[in-house]
């Protein structure tokens, strides 16, 4: 038997020993690395009976990756969710303020009108009052709005974060299916991987499957190629779908082509800023469109009836409605509709469709109460068509309809934002319910004169006259404009005449009426009359809202306490998600994490291995040496 | 074998556990340093809806009780210068009584038709009482004296109408033509004066006589609207009290729905920052815990 052998062995024992405490050294170095997996080395023996490293493992436990990867969707969902809601809620007030707050202290102000309504104070208060309300109405309208815009913002830069990770994945796939063996580099590549899968997740509902060749594929929004192999697809923000004036995502496919995924993102933050822009701002936003439609509505319609401090009427207070359409997004043809409030009273508020059945065909739906209105009408370019007080106009726009086109019209639409006060001077709040008339004879007449208001919208406030001839004639003029209105109109004792919506009768009284005698007549506002403003205020208490069932201050508390159910759920759910990760975080570690301990045992292991065999080199050579010096 | 539990993922797990300590550390001193427990929908959507509409009650009762303030003052002026007029139709009988007597001399009679006519005078002064520049005896003409020189009614028959609840609305003035002009089948107070004023004037002895009988209707017509004010102020102090002792109930149940339970919170924080303190020296120990490296020579 010779000494060779004995000093490869020696050496291969040496060489697995150093690198034995290579791997420990790579450990320890990494201990605190997130996503690296403790790699052990694993020797063998040759049959010359020395050792040889057989492989690097990486101790990972796929059933826990696979868990980490699903479950950090549900994480970047809800840590998503819970820092946007935490923005939409601050919007809504606090138990103080808000726009129900708003809406009390409106009321509160005409209630206050009611009690004094030819206050000036009272109605310098309520006109404050009712500027503080459109304003928060505009505010939160426009901040809700600004929030969905800045989601729009978050949603560009995780797609294009997503997109980078995927690249990131097929690059690695290339990289690791080229790599040779099991060698420790390539095992961290796998576990930067690995750590990107979980970051990509955060983001989006990606899935990942191994090949088997070394590759990791990765789907997303249930079953849509983002990663195959050494190619990764792209995703995009798309033109909004439906009626909506937000962008959706799509993937581009291997041509380029467009495929929408809106509603199918399951998971990940993605997913997160979908819910909270649509569902949640979507349905806030849309409260307070109705909320203020609703009261524009209805105060607009019992202010007009009223008189003002000036004696005018048919005021309206707040902006008018106006109906605005949308053509859906996916819509082939152009049809232009075009609509416009043409008879206030019969307005509901609702939202109407109008969807062509074929290029000559239409239906017209109430999306409201999800109803048809009618169905089947024949189509001509150019038509007009009445509906709920509204007149819509149809026609071909761009381009002719075609079949399955829709078109949204809408009355509440924009009306948050964009509500304003049209009644600036405040004598023209209208706290009457009529007006009244003043009248006078000259001295010593011997008829009577009444007048009442018959018409309020025709009353002028200029002064009028009736003098009477020696032929028991009369005629009536209008002294502030010096026009004359009825001349020489033969006297009856009881009859009466009417001239700008006032009606007036002259009688005997104790005599006739005798030549030179002269009445006068004027309209007159009634400065302490309130009967209008306590129908406006009653308002206020009237269930007006969600089919008669809440009031305008009781439906905004509603709408922002369901934010806050919405909150507090995924608040709890992040706390049970946090505990989940935390689980499986140290689950992976049990398996993968670095324990100093260990490696401490292993140094001092390979370092006594190393010892040993290089006690063993120095013994072979002395025998060595031994045989030599025997020559 | 037994389960690793690597030093890092030890430390990780008790920082974890601490940080949802420092979390709740934070919303009780928020909560003790505010004396609220929901300010955002977020901290109870439940309590945060019943506490806005609580809110809402809150103020409407507030603003019913400055109607009534409102009320009120209107009411209490009127009564006083109904007061004023019973004392002017008092006067008024007085004199009639006199002077309807054989015994008085005819200069002594024309003489009182100056008493007569500043009487006249007096109840029209009355009559236009006002309050914030208001006539509070017109009605709804409020900018127009209630009455001519001569005592011919100038407002309107509307009585204004304001809410002191929900639902609930009260009157909110007296007018003239019911308490002096006769409408409604009264008597004519002015009417009454000027017929006293002329028969004194012209010594009409019968004349004078002839108004003793309805100046007692019209005493006793402006008596009624003095009691019916006054019966009105009366239920108003009622609604009031009513008014005030929702406010208290309402602010009860307010506080019920946001106010911290100070004594719970403030114990339940000092148990949080004990464990966080706990939690604190068994980090500090675990990171100083040695391992086999420190024993390595």
């Amino acid at each position: 038997m010779s000494l060779g052998p004995l000093m490869d062995n020696a050496r291969a024992g040496l060489t697995a020993a150093r690198f034995g405490m290579e791997l420990v050294g790579r450990n320890i170095a990494n201990a605190s690395t997130p996503g690296y997996s403790r790699q052990e080395v694993q020797f063998e023996s040759v049959s010359s009976g020395g050792v040889r490293t057989w492989s690097v493992r990486s101790m990972v436990d796929n059933f826990v990756q696979t868990r980490i990867a699903q479950e950090s969707q549900n994480q970047g969902r809800l840590d998503v969710e819970r820092r946007l809601l935490s923005e939409v809620s601050p919007v809504l007030g606090t138990t103080e303020t808000g726009l129900d707050a708003a809406l009390t202290q409106f009321f509160g102000a005409l209630s206050a009108l009611t009690a004094a309504p030819d206050g000036t104070e009272e109605r310098a208060q309520f006109m404050f009052r009712a500027e503080n309300l459109v304003t928060e109405f505009n505010t939160e309208a426009s901040n809700l709005d600004g929030l969905a815009r800045q989601i729009d913002g978050e949603m560009g830069v995780t797609v294009t974060q997503v997109n980078k990770i995927a690249a990131d994945i097929a690059n690695l796939n290339g990289v690791i299916s080229r790599a040779a063996g099991n060698d420790g580099a390539s095992n961290q590549i796998i576990d930067q991987r690995t750590d990107l899968v979980n970051q990509l997740a955060t983001l989006v509902d990606a899935r990942s499957f191994s090949d088997g060749q070394g590759n990791v594929n990765v789907f997303v929004a249930g079953g849509m190629p983002l990663v195959e192999g050494i190619n990764s697809y792209q995703l995009a923000l798309s033109g909004s779908s439906g009626y909506s004036s937000h962008p959706g995502v799509a993937v581009i496919g291997p041509s380029g082509e467009q495929l929408d995924i809106t509603q199918r993102v399951g998971n990940g933050a993605l997913a997160g800023m979908i819910r909270i822009r649509d569902d949640v701002i979507g349905g806030a936003l849309a409260d307070i469109e109705r909320i203020a439609a609703t009261l524009t509505l209805n105060f607009n319609r019992v202010h007009a009836q009223g008189y003002g401090l000036d004696g005018s009427t048919g005021n309206a207070f707040f902006s008018a409605l106006s109906a605005s359409t949308v053509n859906a997004a996916e819509n082939i043809g152009q049809p232009s509709v075009g609509a416009v409030v043409s008879d206030l009273a019969a307005v509901t508020l609702d939202d109407y469709e109008v969807v062509f059945t074929s290029p000559s065909q239409f239906d017209l739906l109430n999306a409201t109460q999800g109803t048809t209105v009618s169905s089947g009408t024949a189509y001509t370019s150019g038509m007009t068509l009445a509906v709920d007080g509204l007149t819509l106009t149809l026609s071909n726009g761009a381009s002719a309809p075609q079949a399955g086109d829709r078109v949204r019209v809408a009355t509440v639409a924009g009306h948050g934002r964009n509500l304003d006060m049209v009644l600036t001077n405040q004598d023209k709040v209208a706290a009457a319910t009529s007006l009244s008339t003043v009248t006078t004879a000259s001295a010593g007449a011997q008829g009577t004169i009444a007048a009442t208001v018959t018409d309020g919208t025709a009353v002028t406030f200029d002064s009028y006259d009736v003098t009477f001839n020696g032929s028991g004639q009369y005629s009536v003029r209008n002294v502030t404009t010096g026009a004359t209105l009825l001349s020489n109109v033969p006297y009856v004792s009881g009859a009466s005449f009417t001239v700008d919506g006032i009606q007036v009768t002259l009688a005997n009284g104790a005599g006739s009426p005798a030549a030179g005698e002269v009445y006068t007549f004027a309209g007159e506002a009634l400065p302490s009359a309130n009967g209008n403003a306590l129908a406006l205020s009653a308002l206020e208490t009237e269930k007006l809202m969600d089919g008669g069932t809440l009031t305008l201050a009781e439906k905004f508390a509603r709408s922002a306490s369901q934010v806050g159910v919405e909150q507090q759920s995924v608040d709890q759910a992040v706390d049970a998600q946090a505990l989940v990760m935390q689980a499986l975080d140290l689950r992976r570690a049990a398996v993968s994490g670095v324990s100093l301990d260990e490696e401490a045992a292993n140094l001092i292991k390979f370092q006594n291995t190393y010892q040993a065999t290089a006690r063993l080199i120095r013994v072979a050579d002395e025998m060595l040496q031994t045989i030599i010096n025997m020559v | 074998m037994a389960i690793r539990i690597p030093e890092f993922a030890l430390s990780e797990s008790v920082l974890f556990n601490m940080a949802s300590g420092q979390r709740q550390v934070a919303t009780l001193s928020t909560q003790v340093a505010s004396g609220k427990r929901v300010q955002s929908p977020a901290d109870d959507a439940v309590a945060f809806a019943k506490a806005k509409n609580l809110r809402g009650v809150l103020a409407a009762t507030n603003q019913y009780q400055e109607n009534i303030g409102h009320v009120e003052d209107r009411l209490g002026v009127a009564e006083t210068s109904l007061g004023g007029m019973q004392d002017i139709l008092t006067r008024a009988k007085e004199l009639g009584l006199a002077m309807a007597n054989a015994t008085v001399s005819e200069s002594q009679r024309t003489l009182m038709a100056t008493e007569a006519q500043h009487l006249i005078d007096e109840l029209v002064n009355l009559g236009n009482t006002q309050l914030n520049g208001r006539y509070i005896f017109s009605g709804a003409r409020s900018g127009t004296p209630a009455f001519g020189a001569t005592g011919s009614y100038r407002g309107d028959a509307s009585v204004q109408r304001v809410e002191v609840g929900e639902g609930i609305l009260v009157d909110a003035n007296v007018t003239g033509d019911q308490v002096l002009a006769g409408a409604g089948g009264g008597v004519d107070a002015f009417a009454l004066l000027t017929q006293l004023r002329d028969g004194l004037g012209a010594n009409d002895q019968a004349a004078i006589a002839a108004t003793l009988d309805p100046l007692d209707s019209a005493y006793d017509q402006v008596t009624r609207a003095r009691m019916t004010a006054g019966l009105q102020l009366s239920k108003l102090d009622m609604r009031r009290a009513n008014l005030e002792e929702v406010a208290f109930q309402t602010e009860r149940l307010l506080s019920g729905q946001e106010d911290v339970d100070m004594a719970s919170a403030v114990s339940q924080l000092v148990t949080q920052q004990n464990n966080l303190e706990v939690s604190r020296s068994v980090l500090g120990r675990l990171l100083a815990e040695p391992t086999l490296f420190s024993y390595l020579r």
